[in-house]
């Protein structure tokens, strides 16, 4: 099932969301250093 | 494993490899599919269990069977059980079976990130049901998990939190999959607005799960640190503020309530259309509307919170966004009943609990209308109404769509179809109960019966025994679609077609039934027959 | 013993899905108050009241047209009777129509729940303060400036028929799980100002007859207000989960016109005087309430409530063995019983038993400590008096076989 450059394409496309993910992860505690030194 | 995608066009197809470690190894959409499936329903039956527990120490005043610290433990454990070891799972294993077969793909984009997000679960609640047998017992603070309340849990507490990481996880890489798959993968000719809104609905569910599951991983690792590292995030008397917590975890809770409803809605929007025999009404409407209702998602989450003493500003803006997110999901209703009209309908099983889901899920929309009245829902909130509004949108809504979606699809999944009769019973059956169940729940809250509690004042008797009835003849009603569903599991029954259903459209119904351990290894020409219709 | 239980219930649900009949044959406003949000007896009780009828009517209307339409279609487009479908399936006119038409009714619900909430956050201008505590688990009422606080727990008769198997039937208690061994006075006709914190964790404060509740957070003072129109006994809950007693803690108001009320009031000063709240309660600010120091005069059913023992009066009182262990076991049956059970023997693994064990038998201090700040599922007893604190140390730790040593106040107020 899909060749190497499917394969690489979905680990790009992949990476990409794990990135959003974990933007929303460090968003939290960026947010709450902000509003405790604000 | 792996290396042998590359090869496929080359080889001849094997099956799968006989034996246990099939199970173990398997990176197949379809093996995780019905592994995905058989772990929420173990899942659904211990949690089950729980509310069965629940209701019975409910059934009259006074404590008959239970402490009250371990009525609080069933309360939570059943609430995560359900929510997160039932619900999303059997929707993940919905989406595994059908979304590369419905856009003409493989599998899904990252087989081996599949098998490992699925293994990762019973890890996981093994993890958390264990804490039922360790000393200080099970977590006891509700799902919802308010400080400083639960960092008073004791040797639980960190079991909880691990356990909640991994499921979080598991969801986050689930979602990337479906994601990837639908993006990078589609069959060429099947444009986004030709797919099947099933496969719509789960894109926008997993991009709820990649933006709020890693909140929740947050906000639960500053309980952690609060707890065992000396950090003071919801601490008042260090700086914090517990009310934090709440904004972080409805931040997460209210996505992710949608995160358990998006699915089911595609699930209807694909049967409907099928034994109405006639398209889904408003096609492109339906698809702004869920994503409308993921967008309005976010901006919702303090209806959870009105009482917690917030600004007046931030309490009407609450409101008026929480009603406003009515408007999108009343026009996925109206759609609905507008596909069945003038169609030419049969009810079969899964039909049943389709239609069923549109009337019974749309009462718990009207009480989730009245709770966004916030003013209204100082009364309301913290009461049996909040408990019957979202049993309402959950149990004959998402769990009957799941139900619907089992019986629509396993004969494609086996080739076998289920017992008719059979199914019918288990459809009236359960719709009968689960009203017995949550319908007087309403009542009882509106008189004064606060949640979380396991004893009542006398006057709140009666609705509470009816409720138990509903409640234990729902769960062993279910035992019904048990038996049904490994009758054809086991290759008994009626064999079925490649289009089991004379209604159906879409790709899925292309390939024979049982479905071919590789499907669409080469995409398949998209006919728009197949698309139009179930555009 | 189980499969009794089982048995009993079996049997009950059928012998009181029967017995439950004549209950339907109830009176009127009986009947309307198990079905329906009470009218209540504030304004604002009213409006809320109104809010959830008018959109209650608004669903009705709305689900009649809707299901109308679903099941007439259910009936009449099944294909027996309506053979060949129709193949219509879009319309961006009616989109429109049923996107707005809803938009619309909305806003018609929002404008009064915007009027009512503005209404419910206007607390100025009003006569008097109550500010109201959470504990786990029981509520402690002030009223600011008067000099007048007291606990308030739920009543004994209650307390005792709830305990599992406790072979008493709640119906035989009045107003079971919704009384309180003394109520929350207050008068009708003025505008009350209500304070809401927590001295552990979230509660919250219901009396569904003055047509609102509010969280009671620890760190956060929160404020409401209510007008009570009637004289009467109003009842309600607390609405947070807060551990195991979360359902055991209930408030009950009682109205009394405005004479009676000043009566009252007066009576409470003359007679049983506990040393006035510190001015911080007057603030409506944010402000960190760190755990209090008890109030002191305890306030069990113990026989001390003519004394006012403030915390550092009791520096110099050494209480014999056996006054302590007097005191002790009245103060453990109240306080300590419920989870460590009347034997001491407590509910493993969840409760530890405190037959020799490691915090009763180890070094006092720790035990103090943990008595005052709690340990995991064990809630702070920081209210309680240091008399009845120590009483009760010195009683696990010679009871039972234990023999561990004696505990003074003094030791416990040093330790706050």
């Amino acid at each position: 099932m899909g060749d190497k450059q499917q394969r690489r394409r979905n680990i790009r496309t992949a990476l990409l969301l794990l990135g959003l993910a974990l933007l929303f992860y460090a968003g939290i505690f960026i947010a709450q250093a902000l509003r405790s030194s604000g | 494993m792996a290396h042998e995608h590359a090869h496929d066009h080359d080889h001849e197809h094997h099956g799968p490899p006989p034996g246990l470690m099939r199970w173990v190894k398997t990176t197949n959409h379809k093996d995780l599919g019905t592994l995905y499936l058989c772990f929420s329903m173990l899942m659904f039956f211990i949690g089950g269990l729980m509310s069965l527990v629940i209701r019975a120490e409910l059934f009259e005043p006074g404590l008959q069977f239970v402490h009250p610290e371990f009525f609080n433990s069933m309360t939570t454990m059943h609430a995560l059980v359900m929510i997160f070891g039932g619900l999303m799972p059997a929707f993940t294993g919905l989406a595994n079976w059908m979304v590369p077969m419905m856009v003409g793909a493989g599998d899904l984009a990252l087989p081996r990130v599949n098998n490992w997000g699925f293994w990762l679960l019973p890890f996981a609640f093994a993890l958390l049901l264990s804490t039922l047998f360790i000393g200080g017992g099970a977590p006891a603070g509700g799902w919802t998990m308010y400080p400083p309340l639960v960092l008073q849990t004791g040797a639980a507490f960190p079991l909880l939190i691990f356990s909640i990481h991994l499921m979080g996880i598991s969801s986050i890489t689930g979602a990337i999959n479906v994601v990837v798959t639908i993006l990078n993968m589609r069959a060429p000719g099947m444009t986004l607005l030709k797919m099947p809104l099933f496969v719509w609905t789960w894109l926008i569910t997993a991009y709820l799960l990649i933006a709020t599951m890693p909140v929740l991983a947050g906000a639960v690792t500053m309980l952690l640190t609060d707890k065992y590292f000396g950090t003071t995030f919801f601490d008042a008397a260090g700086g914090g503020d517990p009310v934090m917590f709440q904004h972080i975890f409805w931040f997460f809770g209210h996505p992710e309530v949608y995160i358990l409803i998006l699915p089911a809605f595609g699930v209807v929007s694909t049967i409907i259309p099928t034994f109405a025999r006639k398209p889904l009404f408003g096609y492109d409407s339906m698809v702004y509307a869920t994503a409308s209702i993921a967008f309005l998602s976010f901006i919702v989450w303090a209806h959870h919170m009105f009482t917690v003493g917030m600004p007046l500003t931030g309490e009407l803006f609450f409101m008026f966004s929480t009603m406003l997110i009515a408007v999108p999901t009343g026009v996925k209703v109206f759609n609905w009943i507008a596909t069945m009209w003038k169609g030419s309908m049969t009810f079969e099983t899964p039909m049943l609990f389709a239609v069923a889901f549109v009337f019974l899920f749309t009462i718990g929309g009207f009480s989730g209308l009245m709770l966004a009245i916030a003013p209204a829902d100082f009364q309301y909130h913290d009461t049996y109404f909040v408990v019957a509004h979202f049993h309402y949108v959950l149990v004959p809504g998402a769990v009957f769509s799941v139900i619907a979606a089992i019986y629509y699809w396993i004969p494609k999944w086996t080739g076998h179809m289920y017992n008719e009769k059979l199914g019918k019973l288990h459809f009236w059956l359960s719709a009968i109960f689960i009203n017995l169940t949550f319908f007087p729940q309403h009542f009882v809250g509106l008189a004064g019966m606060p949640r979380r509690i396991p004893d009542y004042a006398v006057q709140f008797t009666d609705f509470n025994q009816i409720s138990t009835i509903g409640a234990f003849g729902f769960f062993f009603a279910q035992f019904l679609f048990i038996g049904n569903i490994m009758r054809c599991m086991a290759r008994k029954g009626e064999k079925a077609k490649a289009r089991a259903w004379e209604g159906a459209h879409g790709l899925e119904w292309t390939v024979a039934s049982p479905a071919p351990y590789h499907t669409f290894e080469v995409p398949p020409q998209i006919d728009d027959a197949e698309t139009q219709a179930a555009h | 013993m189980l499969l009794k239980k089982l048995m009993t219930v079996a049997g009950l649900m059928l012998a009181s899905l029967a017995a439950s009949v004549p209950a339907w044959a109830e009176t009127p406003a009986a009947a309307q108050a198990k079905w329906n949000m009470p009218v209540g007896v504030t304004e604002i009780s009213r409006s809320v009241h109104s809010l959830h009828m008018t959109i209650f009517y608004v669903c009705c209307v709305i689900g009649l047209v809707v299901f109308g339409a679903m099941f007439y279609s259910v009936f009449a487009h099944r294909r027996s009777r309506h053979p060949k479908p129709a193949t219509f399936h879009e319309s961006t006119l009616v989109e429109i129509i049923w996107t707005v038409l809803p938009f619309v009714v909305l806003i018609g619900m929002a404008i009064p729940a915007t009027g009512t909430l503005v209404k419910m956050s206007d607390t100025s201008n009003s006569d008097m303060t109550i500010k109201i505590t959470g504990y786990q688990w029981l509520w402690g009422y002030d009223y600011v400036g008067e000099g007048v606080s007291f606990y308030s727990r739920l009543d004994e008769a209650s307390n005792a028929a709830r305990q599992l198997d406790s072979g008493i039937d709640p119906a035989s208690v009045e107003n079971y799980l919704l009384n309180v061994d003394k109520p929350l006075v207050l008068p009708v006709g003025q505008k009350i100002r209500f304070q809401m914190t927590s001295a552990d964790v979230i509660h919250a404060w219901w009396v569904p007859a003055l047509g609102w509740k509010k969280d009671a957070i620890p760190g956060y003072v929160n404020e409401m207000w209510a007008r009570i129109d009637e004289p009467g006994i109003y009842r309600g809950q607390c609405a947070e989960l807060c551990g195991r007693d979360h359902g055991f803690m209930p408030i009950v108001v009682e109205a009394l016109p405005q004479d009676e009320y000043e009566q009252w009031l007066a009576q409470q000063k003359g007679g049983d005087e506990a040393p006035a709240q510190s001015a911080e309660t007057a603030a409506p600010a944010t402000e960190v309430a760190a755990a209090e120091p008890a109030v002191a005069g305890d306030m069990d059913a113990d026989a001390d409530a003519g004394e006012s023992e403030a915390p550092a009066a009791a520096a110099g009182d050494e209480l014999s063995k056996d006054a302590l262990m007097e005191t002790g076991k009245n103060a453990y049956q109240a306080n300590c019983s419920a989870c460590h059970q009347a034997d001491g023997n407590g509910l493993p693994p969840t409760f530890p038993s405190l037959h020799g064990s490691a915090v009763v038998t180890g070094p006092v201090d720790a035990q103090i400590a943990q008595v005052l700040k709690g340990k995991n599922a064990m809630p702070p007893f920081a209210y309680l008096s240091d008399k009845d604190i120590a009483a009760a140390i010195t009683y696990t730790r010679n009871s039972w076989g234990n023999d561990a040593g004696v505990v003074q106040p003094a030791q416990v107020a040093a330790a706050r």
